[in-house]
């Protein structure tokens, strides 16, 4: 039997919780109000979708200061990690589209994740609103510095006579992608041996001899390459990384006299294939790091965001406090991209998923 | 059989093997008592049949029972009301609750307690140190009108 | 060689000791002492917090800060394993096993004290190794490849089941259950998930922070609640607690060679092993106390030697565990992952170059942790009776305000309202594990060790298969392996050896 005093705790309760609802209520109903208006002097929900200290993190603090200054907003970040990264993407997608929440996704997993069918990755053409990108990562493939296989030659020679020995963070990522793919185009055989932790300790992995090669971002490998544990052997692109020396006299995979277009007959593929899948592989990998908002945002507070974060990200002092080059484009030019590398991805699926396969067999 | 089903039957007879092996360990079941668990001196822990087995530390009665299903009760009421109105009012509300209801603490108290843990949560977590704390499915709809 | 390494580390101390210098590391400790007593909530946070706010800081600084705040977080989940059993960190839940009896007794400040000294004399000699095995670093940690992970996670858990005195087959049977748990969500060999009923929650598993929440600080609530005891020591008034912390800080010194010998494990033999080295570190150590001592009926009852030993080796492995992050950049934890992300934002790259060309740097780091350590142990030592008051509070007051920081700490960990659903399921289940005595240590390092054991099996199964490994070549393999057989054969020897004495007289 309820009590006077239960009844009057639970008035007491409902009273605070009203209170609360209505400041909501109207936080919400202004929330609209003129272009950019919506996000100045209010706080930014920046979702990463990684752990702490990982990649998309360090970038995220990183800009944190420089956009807090740019838009006049607080900027929370809140790490959002699994599942690669899909719960994350999926976290932004469903937020509601105000302006106040934006985050990161990356979109070489995004695509790949809805060209091998994981049905709850978010759409990467229609479940965002792009706002910029923050940069790409382009792959080499490396071995270790004891390793016989010093270049190219050393390794299609090597690839005549057995399967090449990979290091790989896990089945369906990006990096086993670029691997199975770009071995495809060589016409050599892989082993992907998977569960290594993360890019260091695959890296050890060939540094020991245990495996051949390994095939990861240049930039997050580039200590190791100046520090000579590892030695790029082939750059998985149709131009040049960058000009770093490390770089310099190591071959592409595309363009006309890539490596792929040399090994054409080999693959079993004509030359048009070829270039099919090469420029795929491209488009895919070249989607990028992009900074994204739900979708339906106002086509003004849209604008106000896109803009203000590119020039944000393209100017120098940003530019000099990120820990790697970034490469950064507007937001027409982003999606562009991702539209492209969309309509370009379906000749990787047969190749994905008999690798795949292969792994769980 | 689908995935879905397969780790269903999988996880069921996991339990109800484990569920046995917890059984027959607490000796609760006339098989149990047959088998028994042995202090050193012995090689390691056996098991040996017919030996007279230990006494649980906690003696079933009556209070105790009352105890366990009023925790666990209180766990149900933590749980809707920082599922429902967000972990930061949910949690404050549950301790003002538990200690008023439970405790029998006087309302200065109860609400003294519940407005430093309203405190802690609020300001320290979600403002100073920025962890994002759950708002609640209520806030959520809300927000979404 | 030699003659650089300590040159450099006479300057990197040096630079760490000078005004004012010397600041930064003790706010950083001090700031990361006060958050890591809120359950769940790690060292990580602070740590992301102070990027943006740092980025226009000199090098320096930013390097003195953050070796404090990776400090400052190890010993106050000591803290929270002694007054509450709830281990704050991986490693510390071996010092529960005589540490949280301890505080049952009333002997907090003695545990505490204990602890205190433990660790501040751990981290200096495993400082002092640390000196004398950098020029060798990059060779040690080269030569733990996925076999020798294997096996060193095997020798950590088969260890816990020879610790769990009384009970060996109820541990293996809750082991058992902690290594099917960590068998649940992605499997990143086959990209095949298992166990996940059709739930993105369960992509990633099960979550080892929910679950320590649940078993232990939920579970411990609900126990002392139910049981009917008012408070955790049995007492109400300070006064009434026996023992200080100047007996527990004595008591390292009168088992001075059980505290050196678990510090040389805690550095030499595991610290430097990225992720598991701290929690296998504390159980080995005190695996050893175990196996080493006359009489060990005492152990798991409160015995002070159960928590010199691992708090010795926990605290000797910290400036271990930084070699991994600066000589490659492998973090063995979130906090290292985040000092390692805020490194690089000021240009100090992990790797060859910064050990070779900037070793006074890496002392800067390594010293600054040092001085973290000491700091926390001097600061325990002077809030041990206000710590140790808090095993007075009554529990009607503590238990709400225990579970409403489980729930948070549990949601924080990955943004999920599921993980604090989770967290109060495995609070019952710990309640039902303690009631009827199973112990819950093993399935906790079990959840822990269980993934890195599968993959690192299934890493090394594949090597061999492509013929790429030899373990009759790789010589740590072939130790470790050695000792695991050792350590699980030990216990049955000298029982049949005790055994036959008995019926010989």
């Amino acid at each position: 039997m309820l009590s006077r005093r239960h009844l009057l705790a639970g008035l007491g309760a409902g009273v605070a919780i009203a209170a609360v609802a209505g400041v909501r209520l109207r936080r919400a109903s202004t929330a609209g109000a003129g272009p950019c208006a919506a996000v100045a002097g209010r706080t930014i929900r920046w979702i990463v979708p990684n752990a702490a200290g990982g990649g998309y993190d360090t970038e995220s603090r990183m800009l944190q200061p420089f956009l807090e200054r740019r838009l006049g907003a607080e900027i929370a970040a809140a790490n959002v990690p699994g599942a690669g990264g899909i719960i994350g993407a999926r976290a932004i997608a469903e937020a509601r589209p105000d302006g106040l929440t934006l985050g990161i996704v990356g979109m070489p997993g995004l695509l790949l994740a809805a060209l091998t069918g994981t049905a709850e990755a978010p759409d990467p053409v229609r479940a965002f609103s792009v706002l910029a990108r923050l940069g790409r990562s382009w792959h080499v493939w490396a071995s270790g510095a004891s390793s016989r296989l010093k270049t190219i030659g050393d390794l299609l020679e090597e690839g005549r006579r057995r399967a090449l020995i990979f290091a790989v963070n896990e089945v369906g990522s990006a990096n086993m992608a670029s691997i199975t793919v770009t071995a495809d185009l060589l016409g050599v055989d892989v082993e992907l041996v998977a569960g290594f932790a993360g890019t260091r300790p695959a890296s050890m992995a060939a540094l020991r001899g245990d495996v051949d090669l390994v095939c990861f971002d240049f930039e997050t490998i580039r200590d190791l390459v100046e520090g000579s544990d590892l030695r790029p052997v082939l750059q998985v692109s149709a131009s040049p990384i960058s000009r770093h020396v490390a770089l310099e006299g190591v071959p592409l995979l595309g363009g006309p006299d890539g490596m792929a277009a040399r090994r054409a007959g080999l693959s079993g593929r004509s030359e048009a294939d070829t270039q099919e899948l090469a420029a795929a592989l491209f488009a895919v990998m070249g989607s990028g790091r992009l900074v994204v908002a739900p979708p339906g945002l106002d086509p003004g507070v849209f604008r106000c965001l896109s803009l203000a974060l590119h020039e944000t990200l393209a100017c120098r002092d940003v530019q000099a406090a990120a820990a790697r080059p970034l490469d950064v484009a507007a937001a027409e030019a982003a999606l562009a991209d991702v539209r492209a590398a969309s309509a370009a991805a379906p000749p990787l699926q047969p190749v994905l998923i008999d690798a795949m396969r292969r792994v769980r067999h | 059989m689908t995935r879905q089903r397969e780790d269903i039957v999988l996880t069921a007879s996991f339990t109800v093997v484990a569920a046995v092996a917890a059984v027959m360990s607490a000796g609760l079941s006339p098989v149990a008592r047959r088998v028994r668990e042995l202090r050193a001196p012995g090689i390691g822990n056996y098991v040996v049949k017919g030996k007279p087995h230990e006494e649980t530390p906690h003696p079933d009665d009556r209070a105790e029972r009352r105890r366990e299903l009023a925790f666990l009760g209180w766990a149900c009421v933590l749980l809707a009301l920082s599922s429902a109105l967000g972990m930061a009012i949910g949690l404050s509300l549950f301790v003002l609750l538990y200690l008023r209801l439970q405790s029998g603490e006087r309302w200065p108290v109860a609400a003294g307690v519940a407005a430093c843990a309203w405190g802690v949560l609020y300001g320290v977590l979600a403002l100073a140190l920025r962890i994002n704390l759950f708002e609640g499915y209520v806030m959520r709809w809300i927000d979404r009108r | 060689m030699i003659e650089s390494v300590v040159q450099s580390a006479w300057e990197g101390l040096r630079l760490v000791a000078s005004w004012p210098n010397i600041v930064y590391p003790v706010t950083g400790t001090l700031m990361a002492m006060a958050v890591a007593f809120l359950p769940g909530i790690s060292d990580a946070t602070l740590m992301t917090l102070m990027i943006p706010l740092t980025l226009s800081w000199d090098p320096l600084p930013v390097v003195l800060l953050y070796g404090g705040l990776v400090g400052g977080a190890t010993f106050m989940g000591s803290i929270t394993a002694i007054l509450f059993n709830v281990p704050g960190t991986g490693p510390s839940a071996a010092t529960l096993i005589d540490g949280y009896p301890m505080a049952q007794q009333g002997r907090a400040k003695t545990a505490i004290g204990c602890a205190a000294m433990a660790s501040a004399g751990g981290s200096t000699v495993g400082i002092l190794v640390l000196i004398a095995l950098v020029p060798l670093m990059r060779q040690a940690i080269l030569a733990f490849g996925p076999p020798e992970l294997l096996v060193l996670m095997v020798w950590g858990l088969t260890t816990i089941a020879v610790v769990s005195r009384g009970a060996v087959i109820r541990a293996l049977i809750a082991m058992g259950l902690g290594l099917l748990l960590a068998f649940v969500g992605h499997d990143p060999r086959t990209a095949e998930l298992r166990f996940t009923f059709n739930t993105m929650y369960l992509w990633d598993g099960i979550g080892l922070v929910p679950v320590v929440l649940g078993l232990f600080s939920i579970a411990e609530v609900t126990d002392l609640g139910v049981s009917g005891r008012h408070t955790i020591s049995g007492r109400t008034r300070l006064d009434e607690l026996t023992g200080s912390a100047l007996e527990g800080a004595r008591a390292v010194f009168q088992h001075f060679g059980l505290f050196l010998r678990s510090s040389l494990i805690g550095t030499a033999v595991v610290g430097i092993i990225p992720g598991v080295g701290g929690t296998v570190a504390s159980f080995l150590a005190y695996g050893h106390a175990v196996q080493t001592s006359r009489d060990r009926d005492s152990f798991g009852h409160g015995d002070i030697r159960g928590v010199i030993a691992p708090e010795s080796a926990h605290d000797a492995k910290d400036g271990g565990a930084l070699v991994p992050v600066l000589a490659f950049g492998i973090p063995g934890s979130e906090g290292t992952a985040v000092l390692m992300a805020a490194l690089m934002l000021h240009g100090i790259v992990p790797g060859r170059a910064l050990m070779t060309e900037q070793l006074p740097l890496v002392f800067v780091i390594i010293w600054s942790l040092f001085l973290s350590n000491w700091i926390t142990s001097i600061v325990g030592l002077l809030l041990v009776s206000p710590l140790s008051r808090l095993t007075t509070l009554r529990m009607h007051v503590l238990a709400p305000v225990v579970f409403a920081l489980a729930a948070v700490g549990a949601f924080a960990y990955r943004q999920r309202i599921e993980d604090a659903l989770v967290a109060f399921a495995f609070g019952g289940i710990g309640y039902l594990m303690k009631k009827h005595r199973w112990p819950r240590i093993p399935l906790v390092v079990a959840l822990l060790l269980g993934g890195g054991i599968e993959l690192n099996l299934h890493i090394t199964s594949q090597l061999h298969e492509l013929g790429r490994l030899n373990i009759w070549t790789r010589p740590v393999f072939m130790v470790i392996g050695l000792l695991t057989l050792t350590s699980l054969s030990l216990p049955f020897a000298q029982e049949i050896r005790a055994h036959h004495a008995r019926r010989r007289s």
